[in-house]
């Protein structure tokens, strides 16, 4: 609805034709330098991994400082430790950590004498049935493909989604996710947005289900990446499922995917 | 309590009869061109200093006095003042007539006596304004506006550019009592805030009340905006109009029957979109992008006792793309009102109050519509009991039925995509009952105090739910239909006390407490059509605020000078804020994503104001703090409110040249909104992310701002000879008008509207912080008329 609104504040300043953007230095405050956690479990075979960084400040280039020599141990909720190791800077991985659908998961962090820990759910997944597009003529500008995907929400459940398009080859930057209030129990086909597809276009779909807070932290984080052009009232940092001082999340995804290409 | 204050005013006012033979004096005082009432003119007896009063809402007074031959003046700005010689032997009504005195040919000098009002008033806290006033004051697109205007004055913050909102006083803006008619507006705004929903035109008196509020207003706390639309002309037929950049207005006015009753009818239009119909392209051709507004009203006197009102305001504003996206919003208000003079003492007003607010978004692409309504109904009776020439008596209840429906979803097709979501109704009822006592203690002493107990009760018909301190649903239970499933109430004392310390300044304190029922829930910095109104519940408390007020009050040169100096001091409680990613729109689970605090406003404001003479115009300064604590937010600490400022200066100047030519400039610079900013960033899930450390740790850039303007009028006057004396004389044209020239921030400075912090497009790799600026210059031009 944020998008709506800032939509139609787009509407208006384009009628009245008066305003205008600028970059400028503003001084901000340098927060002391705090342990990032970017973990993923997922029963996609490439996507298990822990990466840990440090924070910069907001005025710094984007390469982040990486955290070597932790200890990183991931444990699922039949006891079974799989201990990752760095296989490039701030990087850690373990080729035997699959994620197992309904499952919870453990993570242990040890690095610079200080040990976090979070824990985690790995849903089922919901199968994606098809995707399709069509031209959408309607709207503002020229007409764009809208490519839709189709599947049917589980009623029984709380459900909550993420997609990942790749256009081809190239990964989408937008963090894209619904929760399921709108749908639930619903054979449905829903839009991909901030997707720009052109013909003969390969696109490939991650259509990903994922748990309440993993949920509720990637709809945050989509607030304040600065890819997005962040406004809101009131910004701060998303609820995270780590417990000691870093910040970051351990996410878990139950990917299914989907492809399709744009023939005219 | 009520008992007891009851009889203590019975008390007062017995002991003050008691005495020689008294008898009354009531009327009515009307406009001598349009018949419309007077509201405020004071009504003093020449040979009695000290001994007065002021007309109410409906242009009516009544004084009491010992038998004897009088002079009573009745004196009002802007206006001749009239004496009439008055032989009192038994209870007499006298009703006048005052002319503008802009409409004498001489510019004769009228020197109104009650020039000082500013000090004799108990209550410091009000500005009152006439759209005539303001009219010259430029603004953007040359809208006449007068919450616009009202941000002019200390104490009172616009919400930013583009907003119709206003902070008064550190207090939120759903904190603001706007009545129109006595019918409260939900929305004030149109296109998403860049007007008001005020038609000047249409308006009559408004009166802004920032602290001391006098107990026969309640339900929010911060402030009182009551604005009364005005009668119709119960003369002769006439209109008025104008056209300019972005809308164009009309309005006819008339007797129903000569001097017993009248009408108006006005309407408002945008035609910004029809520019849109120019453009190129297709898509934007068929869109649409305007509003429009209507006020009316009606009034007609049965006899000399009973006189009946209708008023009513719609307006609309429509957004849409051809079949594909529709967005309308609007407010309706209606009120139907009896004055009855039961005696020459008491007076009686029963009110009869609706008003609705809606919007509606369609998705014709995606087979959906979304739609929200808020429905009020309102009895309303006040009497006012004019018992003695030193106790002006104020009494009545009211009972306010809200209905609010916070939005659903509805597919437009069956086995749409989208599945029908309703939010559920929620209702309540307001109840509340007050009695003042308006006191001249001496001719240096007065007072205003009363007390307000309310009351709200949640009503069923609903699930109720139940959360833990984290926000999680813990218990949900069902209340019938007609099952109140939870009430608060309180007292609102009010006390406002003028104290002159001789004729030309006074001290004046008050003391008010309320309580405010319904909350507005957004989470968006500008006010936005899909807010939404909460009233309270098991989860919500009612807000609750006192406010402690001081001032001095001088005035310089023959009443030519104001000075005022007022400070306040408002600890606030039970107030709303937002967990982190909170999602307010069309969430049944809303109250689980709301926390909890405290809040205190403190500060000063001082303004000096020329009222007499060529020209005229006032500086204000405010030097204020507004700050919260929450448990949840920012470690528990206090922290600045968005609406802190610390230093507000307003200057307007008005220049008249001549009757033809009258310019104004005004300035306005404040301390830029307390706002977040990131202090670092970092790399998460292919993303780099914002870092933020503390809530409102920073400010935006200083706001300043110059607009100017100039009117031109065409001559009032013609000259004819007179086919009697063969002299030339003046009269007075039938067609007035004027042209308006304004440029808005005449220096063209880029304030920041929104700052934001994101990825360089230059250059990647790097982040960097974009301010945007919604306005440059903004000529404009209008022609208004009169005839």
């Amino acid at each position: 609805m944020k998008a709506l609104q800032i939509f139609l504040f787009a509407i208006i300043l384009l009628t009245l034709n008066t305003s205008c953007e600028k970059v400028i230095l503003i001084e901000l405050n340098e927060a002391d330098q705090k342990m990032v956690v970017d973990a993923i479990v997922s029963n996609d075979s490439v996507q298990n991994y822990v990466i840990l960084s440090k924070s910069g400040g907001f005025y710094q280039d984007n390469d982040f400082e990486a955290i070597s020599g932790a200890s990183v141990t991931i444990t699922d909720d039949a006891g079974v430790i799989y201990s990752l190791s760095e296989s490039a800077p701030g990087y850690y991985s373990n080729p035997n950590l699959v994620g197992k659908l309904k499952t919870n998961y453990d993570l242990e962090v040890v690095a610079n004498d200080q040990t976090i820990t979070a824990n985690t759910y790995l849903p089922d997944t919901t199968h994606l049935d098809s995707l399709s597009y069509f031209l959408n003529s309607g709207g503002f500008g020229d007409p764009e493909w809208f490519v839709l995907m189709h599947w049917s929400d589980k009623q029984s459940e709380e459900n909550f989604y993420r997609f990942k398009p790749t256009i081809n080859g190239e990964k989408g930057k937008q963090i894209s996710i619904l929760d399921d209030i709108l749908i639930n129990g619903v054979e449905t086909q829903y839009p991909l947005f901030d997707v720009t597809v052109e013909d003969f276009d390969t696109l490939m779909i991650e259509f990903i289900e994922i748990d309440q807070g993993t949920y509720e932290y990637l709809k945050v984080l989509g607030e304040i990446a600065s890819g997005e052009n962040a406004a809101s009232a009131a910004p701060g940092n998303p609820v995270s499922n780590i417990v000691g001082d870093a910040i970051g999340f351990f996410g878990a995804y139950a990917i299914t995917n989907g492809s399709i290409v744009i023939e005219p | 309590m009520i008992n007891r204050f009851l009889l203590l005013l019975i008390i007062f006012s017995t002991q003050v009869t008691s005495g020689q033979e008294k008898v009354t004096l009531s009327g009515t005082i009307k406009d001598s061109t349009d018949g419309e009432d007077l509201i405020g003119v004071y009504v003093t007896v020449s040979n009695l200093s000290g001994v007065g009063t002021i007309t109410n809402s409906y242009g009516f007074y009544s004084i009491t006095l010992p038998k004897g031959d009088y002079t009573i003046s009745f004196s009002y700005v802007g206006y001749n003042t009239v004496n009439k010689k008055i032989t009192l032997d038994k209870n007499k009504v006298l009703g006048v007539e005052l002319s503008n005195s802009s409409e004498v040919m001489k510019a004769l000098e009228v020197t109104a006596e009650k020039e000082n009002e500013n000090l004799t008033n108990t209550n410091g806290s009000t500005v009152r304004l006439k759209p005539k006033d303001i009219e010259t004051i430029p603004v953007l697109f040359g809208e006449k506006d007068v919450l616009k205007t009202v941000t002019l004055l200390p104490g009172v913050q616009s919400a930013g550019e583009g907003s119709s909102g206003f902070n008064v006083r550190g207090g939120a803006s759903d904190q603001n009592l706007i009545l129109l008619d006595e019918a409260p507006v939900y929305n004030a705004s149109h296109l998403l805030g860049f007007f008001s929903v005020f038609n000047s035109d249409a308006l009559k008196d408004i009166n802004l009340m920032k602290g001391g509020i006098p107990a026969e207003y309640g339900g929010r706390l911060s402030s009182v905006m009551d604005i009364k639309m005005k009668e119709g002309n119960r003369k002769k037929f006439s209109a008025s109009g104008g056209l300019g950049l972005i809308s164009s207005r009309l309005l006819i006015e008339a007797p129903i029957v000569k001097d017993k009753g009248s009408f108006f009818i006005s309407g408002r239009r945008t035609y910004a979109d029809t520019f849109l119909k120019l453009s190129k392209d297709s898509s934007r051709r068929e869109s649409t992008l305007y509003f429009y507004d209507i006020n009316a009203k009606a009034n007609y006197s049965f006899g000399e006792k009973d006189r009946v009102f209708l008023s009513g305001y719609f307006g609309q504003d429509k957004f849409g793309f051809g079949e594909s996206f529709g967005f309308e919003w609007g407010n309706t208000t209606g009120t139907l009102r009896w004055n009855h003079i039961y005696s020459n003492k008491l007076f009686s007003n029963t009110s009869v109050i609706y008003s609705n607010y809606d919007y509606k978004i369609t998705i014709g692409g995606a087979g959906f519509d979304i739609a929200s309504v808020i429905k009020d109904w309102t009895f309303k009776q006040d009497y006012q009991w004019f018992a003695n020439e030193k106790h002006n008596v104020k009494f009545g209840f009211n009972v306010l039925t809200h209905k609010i429906s916070p939005g659903g979803i509805n597919s437009l097709e069956p086995d749409g995509i989208i599945a029908d979501l309703n939010v559920q109704e929620k209702r309540s009822i307001e109840a509340s009952t007050y009695v003042l006592d308006e006191w001249k203690i001496s001719n240096r002493i007065s007072a205003n105090y009363g007390l307000r107990y309310s009351s709200f009760y949640a009503i069923g018909g609903q699930d109720v739910y139940s959360y833990d301190e984290n926000g999680s649903l813990i218990d949900t239970t069902t209340y019938g239909k007609n099952e109140v499933f939870q009430q608060y109430q309180g007292l609102e004392p009010r006390i406002a006390t003028t104290f002159m310390l001789n004729e030309y300044s006074s001290m004046k304190a008050s003391y008010s407490r309320g309580y405010q029922y319904l909350h507005l829930l957004t989470n968006s910095t500008s006010s936005s059509p899909t807010d939404i109104w909460m009233p309270s519940s098991n989860n919500i408390k009612p807000q609750l605020s006192d406010q402690y007020t001081i001032g001095y009050f001088r005035n310089f040169k023959d009443n030519t000078y104001e000075f005022s100096i007022e400070s306040y001091y408002k600890p606030m409680n039970n107030l709303i804020d937002y967990k982190t990613g909170a999602e307010v729109l069309l969430n049944e689970f809303v109250e689980g994503e709301l926390v909890f605090g405290v809040g205190r406003a403190y500060g000063a404001e001082f303004l000096i104001r020329k009222n007499k003479g060529k020209f005229t115009g006032w500086v204000g300064y405010t030097l204020a703090r507004t700050e919260k604590k929450f448990e949840e937010i920012n470690s528990s600490n206090w922290f600045p409110a968005r609406q802190d400022r610390i230093h507000d200066i307003s200057i307007v100047a008005m220049y008249s040249f001549s009757e033809k030519v009258k310019a104004s400039a005004n300035w306005v610079y404040y301390t830029g909104n307390a706002v977040t900013f990131p202090s670092g960033k970092y790399q998460i899930d292919g993303v780099v992310a914002n870092y933020y450390t503390e809530r409102n740790g920073y400010r935006m850039p200083d706001y300043h701002r110059l607009d100017v303007g100039v009117t031109l009028y065409n001559d009032k006057y013609k000259t004819i000879i007179d086919p009697e004396s063969q002299k030339e004389i003046k009269v007075k044209k039938k067609w007035e008008s004027n042209w308006n020239f304004s440029v808005y921030n005449a220096y063209a400075r880029e304030n920041a509207y929104q700052i934001s912090f994101r990825e360089s497009e230059s250059n990647p790799g790097q982040t960097e912080a974009v301010q945007l600026a919604l306005f440059k210059i903004i000529p404009s031009i209008a022609y208004n008329f009169k005839f």
